[in-house]
């Protein structure tokens, strides 16, 4: 009796969609660049990339090694800073820190320190600490991709939370969060993020994810509201209701998984939003704190560095940025195409 | 008759690419020929090529996918149309054909009038300027295709009419070019019986006042013998049998369409089980019923008191009206026997059903199971299932089909570990004729016949009392539909199921039911036995409706019959 069935599984609704992703050359190219930043990221959280962006190794502003002609390392002397006598005349007094000064020295000279060593030239530069700008870069594109990430996973999950209760229920439930979903659009995006930083009164990439993920589900939230609205007179639904399933049960088990793809498209949607939405708040003054380096913290500085003519960090922030915001925009294009059936005719 | 024929096609060939994928040939070689003011009908079942045929002879088939074979010719009073430059094409589209189509609310623009949309077409059609003249010409055109007050419908939205109006709509577009010929694309199908026939009328009245020709593509032979001259029989993109309408439905040649004529229910004709279409397109008889129906007295199933419903629809301004779907209404259904529920749209057959399977509560009266105590909510699902109209959309598409037929299983007890269910619901899809290579796939992987069957197993494996049947063959084409009766009967048979078999068919109900209830805008109109509701109708709606059931009898041999 107790037979076990074991046959392999027909390729479901993901697969196809994954697959005719891989079939549009856009969809697959789009894919890979994104999967690379990932992969990136992931690195740099692991601590294997950009682990050192903060050290300075080289001269302050050293340009780019390609476009400098001058020689490129500059060595400083071992205790050269200690050879106070050469600085200050001492028109026949008796220093009264002569005693301290010498025991000073003679410390200094037992431990030899090693020569410190700066570079004149980077590949990609250096800043005005003059930190390796493809350190920086490095660990920016992880801050800000972070933030995008964990912040499109809140938004998306309040949103679809929100939107399935409002849509799937009606009547009350849809009133409010209706009511509340219009108050919150109502207010000038920039100033909402603004009041709710204000209440944070705490700099840093935790508050970064709240702020933008709290102000930002509402797209979701309208979106999947309108699909469980459409679903739930489906009669798939109502067959399951007449089979005794609880409502909880048809809107998550039964309906989720169709209206899945307007959510992932959501979610990639608000990754590129979000990642914008980051570099415009850092960039003015409300994102990272100091301590930390994001593309909107890299481009703030770029651009007092810009006017001494140091286009460096500016010219690296927006490349490694603006590579990676296209390619998911192209991805989110990609991604609705093939999975909605209806634009593949 | 002129010497050249209006149109002509010949070994029409077209295939479908997709980018990736093997061409799939939708039409595989297919010659008829449309002679000038006669009817042509072009029958078959869903994926025949029937309607793909029509739109390359409008050439409005997507040129980026479709694919003519070059041997393919569609020749319009002997000249090639394929060959046609787009300003000739449309030249000829604009002042010699005409269309209609199936769906005629989805054809008109929603957001503009009857007025503006038909005084375009009218424009273009005849090159006239000037409003007054437009407006005369619509307002003529509405009268000719018996729409009353023109004048005031000419300033109505599309949702604003009934379904039959807005068919004669787009009837009065597709004639205000005077078109040699009319191609209706299963003009009727989405409409009751009556407006049908109604439709049906005035199409023939048409043809003869403009004498134009008419291809009229359909699924249901029945509806031909009405209408055409010739008929053209397709399957599978081929032409399989052609000739005079009134030889081809009276002495069938071939299998195919004998199948087809026999596979579906008359009134006049019952068997115990109706004959199948086999996959290769052959006839295979009925099989011997089983033993007689049992005539001892029987227990009671399901019994209705008063049940009545009304839904709140948006009225005047802020006010809200109430819409009156089903008046107080009561019946009994005995165990192992079928009670065929009969309306046209909007007679609150779809309403019952729902409330008798708990998904929509009654505003009043009471619905029973005797024997079962008084079921909850949940309780109700082992009593009373339902198998929806659409196998496309009861099914949820993200299941495979063991989840979908151990979900019910899970929810209402019987089986308590997981191989227990599996095996059981391999049990019921066994029962409906399929096997268990079929648990691991998706809905979509099914044809709409072993959908609809693999929906049946799903309510059964719960062991349900009575079965609802809402419209749950209508979608399905007449081979497929003689399938899922069969079943229906064998199942009721076996299990001693009840039916309360809801359907706007009267031939299908008429086989399926033993007790007959026609509901006409919320009320009972009519109950009785079944053979007496069809012999002898007391009331002038079951009169009107018996009369507009297509009886299938060609126009030419009426007289003999």
């Amino acid at each position: 009796m107790a037979k076990i069935y074991s046959l392999k599984r027909s390729e479901n609704a993901w697969n196809l969609a994954l697959r005719r992703l891989w079939r549009d050359p856009v969809g697959r190219f789009s894919l890979g660049v994104v999967m690379g930043y990932l992969v990136l990221v992931g690195m740099v959280l692991a601590g294997w990339l950009g682990a050192r962006w903060n050290d300075p190794v080289a001269v302050n502003y050293a340009p780019p090694t390609w476009c400098a002609s001058a020689a490129n390392r500059v060595t400083r002397p071992a205790g050269e800073a200690w050879d106070r006598r050469s600085v200050i005349p001492l028109y026949g007094w008796t220093d009264p820190l002569e005693p301290i000064w010498s025991e000073a020295r003679a410390a200094a000279q037992r431990i030899q320190p090693e020569p410190v060593s700066y570079r004149l030239t980077l590949f990609f530069g250096a800043d005005k600490w003059g930190r390796d700008v493809g350190q920086k870069v490095l660990k920016g594109t992880q801050t800000s991709v972070w933030v995008g990430l964990v912040a499109a996973f809140v938004a998306t999950f309040i949103g679809t939370v929100l939107g399935a209760l409002a849509g799937y229920y009606g009547r009350w439930v849809d009133d409010l969060l209706n009511g509340f979903y219009g108050v919150l659009t109502s207010i000038p995006y920039l100033l909402l993020v603004f009041a709710v930083a204000a209440v944070f009164q705490q700099k840093g990439v935790g508050t970064l994810i709240l702020i933008l993920g709290l102000t930002g589900w509402t797209g979701v939230f309208r979106l999947v509201r309108a699909e469980y609205l459409k679903h739930r007179t489906r009669e798939y639904v109502l067959a399951a209701g007449a089979l005794g399933a609880s409502h909880g049960r048809r809107v998550w088990v039964h309906i989720l998984p169709n209206v899945s793809h307007v959510i992932l498209v959501q979610f990639s949607q608000n990754l590129v939003g979000f990642i914008k939405s980051e570099v415009i708040l850092s960039f003015l003054g409300f994102g990272v704190p100091v301590s930390s380096v994001s593309w909107g913290s890299m481009l703030n500085e770029a651009q007092n560095e810009l006017i001494l003519g140091k286009w460096w960090q500016l010219g690296v922030t927006t490349v490694a940025m603006a590579i990676f915001v296209t390619a998911s925009s192209l991805l989110t294009d990609a991604l609705r195409d093939a999975l909605d059936p209806r634009l593949n005719s | 008759m002129k010497s050249l024929p209006l149109l002509e096609v010949r070994d029409l060939e077209v295939a479908f690419r997709q980018a990736g994928e093997v061409p799939l040939a939708a039409v595989r070689g297919v010659d008829f020929t449309v002679p000038h003011c006669a009817t042509v009908a072009l029958v078959g079942e869903s994926g025949s090529g029937k309607s793909v045929t029509a739109l390359s002879i409008l050439r409005l088939l997507p040129e980026s996918h479709a694919h003519l074979h070059e041997r393919s010719r569609i020749l319009w009073e002997g000249r090639n149309l394929l060959e046609f430059s787009p300003q000739a094409m449309r030249t000829l589209r604009r002042h010699s054909l005409g269309m209609i189509f199936q769906d005629p609310l989805g054809a008109l623009n929603p957001v503009f009038t009857i007025g503006m949309q038909l005084g375009e077409s009218v424009r273009r059609a005849e090159g006239m300027g000037s409003a007054r003249q437009v407006r005369r010409r619509s307002l003529e055109l509405l009268a000719q295709v018996g729409i009353a007050n023109p004048a005031a419908r000419l300033s109505a939205y599309p949702h604003q009419l009934s379904g039959g109006q807005q068919q004669r709509v787009m009837i009065a577009m597709a004639i205000s070019t005077h078109p040699q010929l009319l191609i209706a694309d299963e003009p009727t199908t989405a409409l009751d019986v009556t407006v049908q026939r109604q439709i049906m009328t005035l199409l023939r009245e048409l043809q003869r006042e403009l004498s134009m020709a008419i291809l009229f593509i359909t699924h249901d032979l029945a509806l031909v013998g009405e209408i055409a001259d010739e008929v053209v029989v397709m399957r599978q993109g081929r032409v399989v049998e052609q000739g005079r309408c009134s030889e081809v439905l009276v002495t069938p040649r071939h299998d195919y369409t004998r199948a087809l004529l026999t596979c579906r229910p008359t009134l006049g004709n019952l068997p115990a089980r109706l004959p199948m279409i086999d996959d290769q397109g052959n006839l295979m008889p009925a099989r011997d019923s089983s033993a007689p129906r049992s005539p001892e007295p029987l227990s009671v199933a399901l019994e209705v008191e008063g049940v009545s419903k009304s839904f709140v629809v948006q009225g005047a301004g802020w006010r809200r009206a109430r819409f009156q779907a089903l008046e107080p209404l009561g019946f009994v259904l005995k165990t192992g026997r079928t009670l065929g529920v009969v309306g046209e749209s909007g007679s609150g057959k779809s309403t019952l059903a729902r409330m008798v399977a708990g998904i929509l509560a009654p505003d009043t009266g009471r619905i029973h199971f005797p024997g079962a105590g008084v079921p909850g909510r949940s309780g109700r699902a082992t009593q009373v299932q339902m198998v929806f109209q659409n196998p496309f959309a009861s099914l949820n598409p993200r299941f495979t089909i063991a989840q979908l037929l151990t979900e019910p299983l899970m929810l209402q007890g019987p089986g308590s570990h997981a191989d227990e269910r599996l095996a059981l619901a391999v049990r019921w899809l066994e029962r409906v004729g399929l096997n268990e290579r079929a648990l691991n796939r998706y809905p979509h992987e099914f044809s709409g016949g072993q959908r609809q069957r693999i929906a049946i197993a799903r309510c059964l494996t719960v062991n349900p009392r009575v079965l609802i049947c809402d419209e749950s063959v209508s979608a399905l084409d007449v081979s497929v539909q003689a399938q899922v009766l069969n079943l229906l009967r064998d199942l009721q048979d076996e299990l001693d199921l009840s039916l309360l078999f809801i359907s706007h068919d009267l031939a299908v109900v008429r086989f399926m039911a033993d007790e007959i209830l026609v509901l006409y805008a919320g009320q009972v109109v009519e109950r009785g036995k079944a053979e007496d509701v069809y012999a002898r109708p007391r009331h002038p709606y079951t009169r009107q409706l018996l009369k507009a059931i297509p009886q299938g009898i060609p126009l030419s041999s009426q007289g003999e019959e």
